[in-house]
Parts: C-alpha cells; sequence; structure tokens
C-alpha cells in the first residue's frame, strides 16, 4: 500500500491512539510505514522513542504522540517483526532480516566469497562492502541478518577470538 | 360507559381524580350473569375504571347502591355491587361535557349489579380503598375550577367590642379549619383539590403565549403528578402499570430531545416528576424491561459502550447516527456538545452517537487540549 502519509501527519486524530481496534490497527500500520521511511531515509538502525522525537510530534497542528501511543506503536512494531527488542532500545527493520540476508548473500555470491570465511565487522565496515546498502550497519544488527542466513542453511557463524566470523554457503 | 385511555393504556382522569388502587386480573361479571372480561381495576375517588388491552369502561360511584364481599375458601374472593340511580348522570359527566363544550351525552343504562371476581389477591385492600372514596364523596363535588368568593365582613358594631368579636370570629373560623385539615389524614387528598385544580388550569395555557405562565406550568408539571403510580395502588401488577406510567410521562421528553434520552435522564425527570414517593433505579429497570412486551412506543437498548437508553420507535437511534455522520462530514469535526447543539439532542446521547460511529470505524476521535472532537475516518483500510 503506498499512501501519501504527509496528509495523515497533519490530521489530528492521527495523533489520539483510536480505541476503535480496526481503526487503530489501520492508524498503527501507517505510523510503522512513515516510522520505517524515516528509519531508511536517516539510516537509523536502532533506535529510541527519542530518535523519532520530530516525526512523532506536529507543532502545526499542536499534536504529538503520547508515551502510551509510543509503547503501542513499538509493540505493534514487534509483533509486525519490523522491530527487535535490544536492551531498552529497538532494532528497526524497514527491511525484513529476511530480504536483507538474501542482498548479503547475493554479495557473496557475486564476489566469490561462497566458502571463504568473513569476519561480521568486515562486512559492514570493510573496504569490500562499501558500495553494499548494508554497508555501516551495526555489528549486532548484521548478526540478526547472518542468523537469518543460518537458519536457510546459506551461512554458519562462529566465534573467532574476541569477534564472530560467517562462512557462506 | 366508555373510558378514555392514554397511549400506554392508562385511563386519562378528569380533573380532580385521583387513583386510590390498582388491581390485576379482575373478571367482571354484570347481573351476575356471564363473564365479559378480564380487566385492571382502577379505583380512583370517581370511579371503578376497567381496562383490557386497549379498551376501558367504567361505573362511577355517583351508581353505587351498596356492596358485599363473598367467596373465600373454595370460591375465588368476590365483590358484589348493586347499582341504584339509573337514568341520572353523575355531576362530573355533565361537568366535563360543559367544560369541553359539547352536550352531555344520554345517560346510560347500566347492569343492576356487578359481580367482580378476583383472580389474584387484593380483594380486601380494593374493598378497603372503594370504602375510602365512599366516604370522601369527592364524586358529589364539582370538579370545575372553584373561585374563591371572600366572604364580605361583617361590620354590624363599632369600637372595640366589634374588633375583638372580628378577632373572635377569624380565630374559630382558622380552627375549624385547621381541625378539619388534622381531623383525617385521608381527607388530606381531599385538600389537596385545589393544588390539583390549579395544576389542571394551567395546564389549559398551553395556547398562552405569557412566557411566565408557561414557565410556572412547566415548572408545576415537573414537580408532580396528582397521581402517581405506588406500590400500595398497584400491588403485584405494579412494573406494569408503572411502565405505562413512564412511557406516558417520558415521551414528550423524548420528542424534544432527538426521540433518544439516557434511561439515567430519564429516571430522574421521572423521579422528579413524581415528587415524593420516588422509584428505586431497580423497579425503573424492570418497568423498562416489560416495555417491549407491551408493545409501547419506546424502547430500551443498551449501547456497546454499556449506556442504556430509550428511544421511540425502532430506529430513533439508528436515524440519530446517520444524521451524525452528516454532520460531521459537513463540519469537518465535532465534540458532543457541538453535535448536541446542532441536532437538538442531549450531549451525552450525542456523545454516544459519537462513540457508536466510531465503534463502527466510520468516525475517529482526537483528544486534543480544546477537549474530545470526532472526525471522518479517513485513514485507508489495510490490504492483507
Amino acid at each position: 500500500m503506498d499512501v501519501p502519509v504527509e496528509r495523515f501527519l497533519a490530521w489530528p486524530p492521527f495523533y489520539t491512539l483510536q480505541p476503535n481496534l480496526d481503526t487503530r490497527s489501520q492508524q498503527l500500520y501507517l505510523w510503522t510505514q512513515i516510522l520505517l521511511e524515516y528509519s531508511q531515509k536517516n539510516r537509523i538502525y536502532i533506535a529510541t522513542s527519542h530518535d523519532f522525537h520530530d516525526i512523532m510530534r506536529n507543532n502545526e497542528v499542536s499534536r504529538s504522540l503520547s508515551e502510551e501511543f509510543k509503547n503501542v506503536l513499538f509493540d505493534y512494531m514487534l509483533k509486525q517483526k519490523n522491530a527487535i527488542r535490544e536492551g531498552e532500545a529497538y532494532m528497526i527493520f524497514w527491511k525484513k532480516p529476511e530480504a536483507w540476508g538474501e542482498q548479503v548473500y547475493r554479495w557473496a555470491v557475486d564476489s566469490g566469497r561462497v566458502g571463504s570465511v568473513e569476519t561480521v565487522e568486515g562486512l559492514v565496515s570493510g573496504d569490500e562492502t562499501t558500495r553494499e546498502e548494508f554497508y555501516g550497519m551495526p555489528v549486532n544488527y548484521m548478526m540478526v541478518i547472518l542468523r537469518s542466513l543460518e537458519k536457510s542453511r546459506k551461512a554458519e557463524l562462529f566465534q573467532v577470538g574476541e569477534g564472530m566470523a560467517v562462512k557462506f554457503f | 360507559m366508555q373510558a378514555r385511555l392514554t397511549e400506554s393504556q392508562r385511563p386519562v382522569l378528569i380533573p380532580t381524580e385521583v387513583v386510590l388502587r390498582e388491581q390485576a386480573n379482575v373478571e367482571v361479571l354484570p347481573n351476575k350473569d356471564k363473564a365479559i372480561g378480564t380487566f385492571t381495576l382502577y379505583v380512583t375517588s370517581h370511579r371503578l375504571i376497567f381496562v383490557d388491552g386497549a379498551n376501558g369502561f367504567y361505573v362511577p360511584f355517583h351508581y353505587y347502591h351498596s356492596h358485599k364481599t363473598s367467596g373465600g375458601l373454595l370460591r375465588s374472593s368476590r365483590i358484589e355491587l348493586t347499582i341504584t340511580n339509573q337514568g341520572t348522570l353523575p355531576q362530573f359527566v355533565v361537568e366535563l361535557a360543559r367544560m369541553e363544550e359539547r352536550p352531555p351525552p344520554v345517560a346510560p343504562h347500566l347492569p343492576g349489579s356487578y359481580l367482580f371476581k378476583f383472580r389474584a389477591e387484593g380483594r380486601d385492600a380494593t374493598v378497603e380503598q372503594i370504602e375510602v372514596a365512599l366516604r370522601q364523596q369527592a364524586w358529589v363535588k364539582s370538579i370545575m375550577p372553584v373561585h374563591k368568593e371572600k366572604k364580605p365582613k361583617e361590620t354590624s358594631g363599632y369600637g372595640v367590642g366589634s374588633i375583638k368579636k372580628n378577632i373572635k370570629e377569624d380565630a374559630k373560623q382558622t380552627d375549624t379549619t385547621l381541625s378539619a385539615g388534622f381531623r383525617d389524614l385521608r381527607s388530606l387528598f381531599d385538600n389537596s383539590r385545589e393544588l390539583a385544580e390549579l395544576a389542571g388550569k394551567l395546564k389549559q395555557v398551553d395556547e398562552s403565549k405569557d412566557p411566565e405562565l408557561i414557565e410556572i406550568k412547566n415548572t408545576m408539571a415537573s414537580l408532580g403528578f396528582t397521581s402517581g403510580v405506588t406500590k400500595e395502588s398497584s400491588g403485584n401488577n405494579f412494573h406494569v402499570q408503572l411502565a405505562r406510567e413512564i412511557c406516558d410521562y417520558i415521551r414528550p421528553h423524548l420528542e424534544e430531545n432527538g426521540g433518544v434520552l439516557p434511561m439515567l435522564d430519564a429516571y430522574c425527570m421521572y423521579n422528579r416528576a413524581r415528587g415524593g414517593d420516588l422509584i428505586s433505579p431497580n423497579d425503573m429497570k424492570r418497568a423498562c424491561d416489560l416495555m417491549e412486551g407491551l408493545r409501547l412506543p419506546i424502547q430500551v437498548k443498551s449501547l456497546p459502550s454499556g449506556v442504556i437508553i430509550m428511544q421511540l420507535g425502532g430506529e430513533s437511534v439508528e436515524r440519530l447516527i446517520s444524521l451524525t455522520v452528516e454532520k460531521v462530514n459537513s463540519k469537518e469535526h465535532l465534540s458532543a456538545k457541538e453535535l448536541g447543539e446542532e441536532l437538538g439532542i442531549n450531549a451525552l446521547i450525542a456523545k454516544q452517537c459519537l462513540v457508536e460511529a466510531e465503534s463502527r470505524g466510520i468516525l475517529c476521535r482526537d483528544q486534543g487540549i480544546q477537549g474530545l472532537h470526532f472526525y471522518l475516518n479517513i485513514l485507508p483500510k489495510i490490504s492483507t
């Protein structure tokens, strides 16, 4: 569903948690799309609600999301697997870990890395991946992606010294 | 004689008439012959009224000759009533005709006697109230509004002697009035006649343009009935009669409020109208639950929010809800108070309409600093 969301950001009821559950899930769905888009644009991988402060408030209509609303919204995102809890913060997945996984695996195949061992650190900050979309993401965020690849038996994770390494199949 | 009934099938009382008892399940056998049906009997200060659904007739005490009770262990308890004064008309019938500016009716031909069989308990209490009415003899008094004439003071004599005599006369007069007033509490209702007359008179100022009179009239109307349904007067039939009376009373209020009122408001209004002798919420609820079965024009409905409302006819709430959506659509957003003003309805009902439309996903809310406002729900449906 592609809806121009700007319209809703200027619409006062959008900032009130709707008691009707159907209406509420419409509302939470739209808010999730907005946060994901915002995260992608600003490269926000791990966030607390503070990171969304600007988008969760509209001074023109004097509305902002309540703490309760924010909690409900993050719970919704957890349930929809658009977010994963990371301590007090959330990893935000505007792309599902599986989709990221395919992208990483394609890179491995295209660059002839299948069968060799790479450090996770190197994947996100090494010289080989600077052109990739996943370049620059936090290590623990990449770990979630690699674990999903491990689950589909395309990779294996293991400890090397202090850090983790991965072998693609 | 044919009795006039209200829409909810209660007798229309004549001025100054007071209901003393309501008794359900009374079988009536004219001339002790064949039963003509089973009725609810109203013993009033002026007559016995028999009501069965939309049919009603009455026997004025004017024709009363004598009564005796019979029955007992093996037979149903009964009252036998013998009739006299055939060929004449009760005073109130003549006066009522005069007040309504129509010729008096022809004197009815009544059976020589009636036998009343009581299918339920309550004969003795009924007899007791009949005897009260017989003692009071309210029917021999005029129902026409009284115009008090002041007795011209006697001025026979001069000086201190005359003044002393006048004071003595006044004191004597007051004394008689007081002792008459306190002689018997049962005569209290008789003495309340003037008040009832005042209420009746005020009722007639409907066409009057005088805002003050209308105000007084409304106040009086909200102050009390001359004859509210009580447990004592109606016994087992109490809730049925209560349902009918509430219906008669609340209906005009519903019409003024777009057809819908919260039951709590209706309860307060009705109890205020009763003055003293209040009914409990439980009685109200039980009476209202009976309304549908009695085919009364008012329905009781629980909204999903838990608020119980009373509505006229079947579709009042639905109609209000679609009006609500229309209004919100044209005004962009509305609070309950604004909607109430727009539609001329009670603010709580307006809130309920908004919440109901919200629960159907048509509206949604905005809790801002200016309070709770409702908007059309423009959020797109999620396609999954």
